[in-house]
């Protein structure tokens, strides 16, 4: 009588070389068609620059702006109705002053803000302007756990992971460098290390202030 | 170990490279048993470390173990994708190669593997899944508990009656062959 604990140690099926050799292989080629498509994304990971979910927040919220807008323009006070005029009437005319709406443009990128961030160094990471950062979030600071847009003017930009400079560009260590997407028409981008497909890439020295002028 | 190379392909998949193969044998065995064909075990590993490597950035490493419960989960819906329940008979040429450590035969030893790998899918599928997981996958029941959202005892308790179902249905062959 077989013990089945035997059998079943005994009958382990394995893969063999034809297969592993070939698996590696689809790995690779997987592997290097992520790091052709460097995509910066909240937490300085690669991700699509695509990325459907930021699509659909970004579609989302255009329809909720749209839509309150409606609401908006439907419960607007009408000249011949005379009994809710006097009680409607001061609403629209303050709103537009004091409200602040986020309104995301196509290319900004979303950040969570994590309890390492400081407004700083948020600002320094997407290259973007620190008062236009609040502002266009209508908050005067950050706070943990906010998802942060940010106006990106140039597109994405982002600390790139060493392993992901790509042969042949020499980066010197004191450097950092920064992806930027997408390219300005023409992919005429000044002071520019290396234009990796549809991504530049650019060296600059950390902690000095960051020349946006020089990126076209 | 593992965690760090979690992290680091979570950054870099180059890092990937380094941290796959550590578990292709595993995988390719709890596949094998569950699909029984090479091809289609084949197609199935590739796909579930190819689907690791895309989804490694949403992965949490939660203790020793956990990666290694992960792609099990993985693999396991991409088994249920292709299949979606439909059994298909197998052939004994299309059998994965069989781990020898002795001079069994090969054929011998594919034979014996088609067997138990039937009489495990006519195993309910809870039972059948600790029993891969267990043997092929080298969890822990605390671990196996965790992925299938059981608990410990039940575990126990799948193993166990598994096991002598599959024991039964072996020694039924034997008696009758």
């Amino acid at each position: 009588m077989t013990n089945i604990h035997d059998e079943l140690n005994r009958l382990t099926p394995e893969p063999d070389m034809d297969f592993l050799s070939r698996l590696d292989q689809q790995i690779q080629a997987r592997i290097e068609q992520e790091i052709r498509n460097p995509m910066i994304t909240t937490q300085g990971n690669i991700t699509p620059l695509f990325d459907i979910r930021r699509m659909m927040l970004l579609v989302g919220v255009f329809l909720m702006v749209l839509l309150s807008g409606l609401l908006l323009l439907t419960i607007s006070p009408s000249p011949e109705d005379d009994l809710s005029t006097s009680l409607i009437q001061t609403t629209p005319t303050i709103a537009p002053q004091d409200s602040c709406e986020v309104e995301p443009e196509s290319g900004w990128i979303v950040h969570s803000v994590t309890e390492d961030d400081t407004l700083e160094s948020i600002s320094q990471r997407y290259a973007a302007d620190s008062q236009k950062l609040l502002d266009a979030n209508c908050i005067t600071e950050i706070e943990v756990g906010t998802q942060l847009f940010v106006p990106a003017e140039i597109g994405y930009a982002g600390i790139v992971p060493e392993d992901y400079i790509p042969a042949g560009v020499t980066i010197s260590e004191e450097m950092v460098t920064l992806a930027y997407y997408p390219l300005p028409p023409g992919n005429k981008v000044p002071k520019m290390n290396e234009i990796v497909g549809s991504v530049a890439l650019r060296s600059f020295k950390p902690n000095q202030p960051f020349d946006r002028d020089g990126l076209g | 170990m593992i965690e760090e190379l979690v992290e680091e392909a979570k950054r870099n998949p180059s890092a990937f490279k380094q941290l796959y193969p550590r578990f292709v044998k595993q995988i390719y065995a709890y596949v094998a048993y569950k699909v029984g064909r090479k091809q289609d075990t084949e197609d199935i590993v590739s796909e579930t470390f190819l689907r690791a490597l895309e989804k490694i950035k949403t992965f949490e490493y939660r203790g020793e173990g956990s990666f290694k419960a992960w792609l099990f989960q993985i693999a396991h819906y991409v088994v249920l994708e292709h299949y979606r329940g439909q059994t298909t008979t197998v052939d004994i040429d299309d059998i994965p190669l069989i781990r020898h450590d002795s001079f069994e035969d090969q054929l011998i030893l594919k034979e014996r593997f088609m067997q138990v790998q039937q009489h495990l899918q006519s195993l309910p599928a809870r039972q059948q899944e600790v029993i891969l997981l267990k043997y092929f996958g080298g969890l822990r029941n605390q671990e196996i508990a965790d992925l299938l959202k059981l608990n410990e005892r039940t575990v126990s308790s799948y193993l166990s009656r598994g096991l002598d179902t599959l024991q039964t249905l072996l020694n039924d062959v034997e008696v009758h062959p």
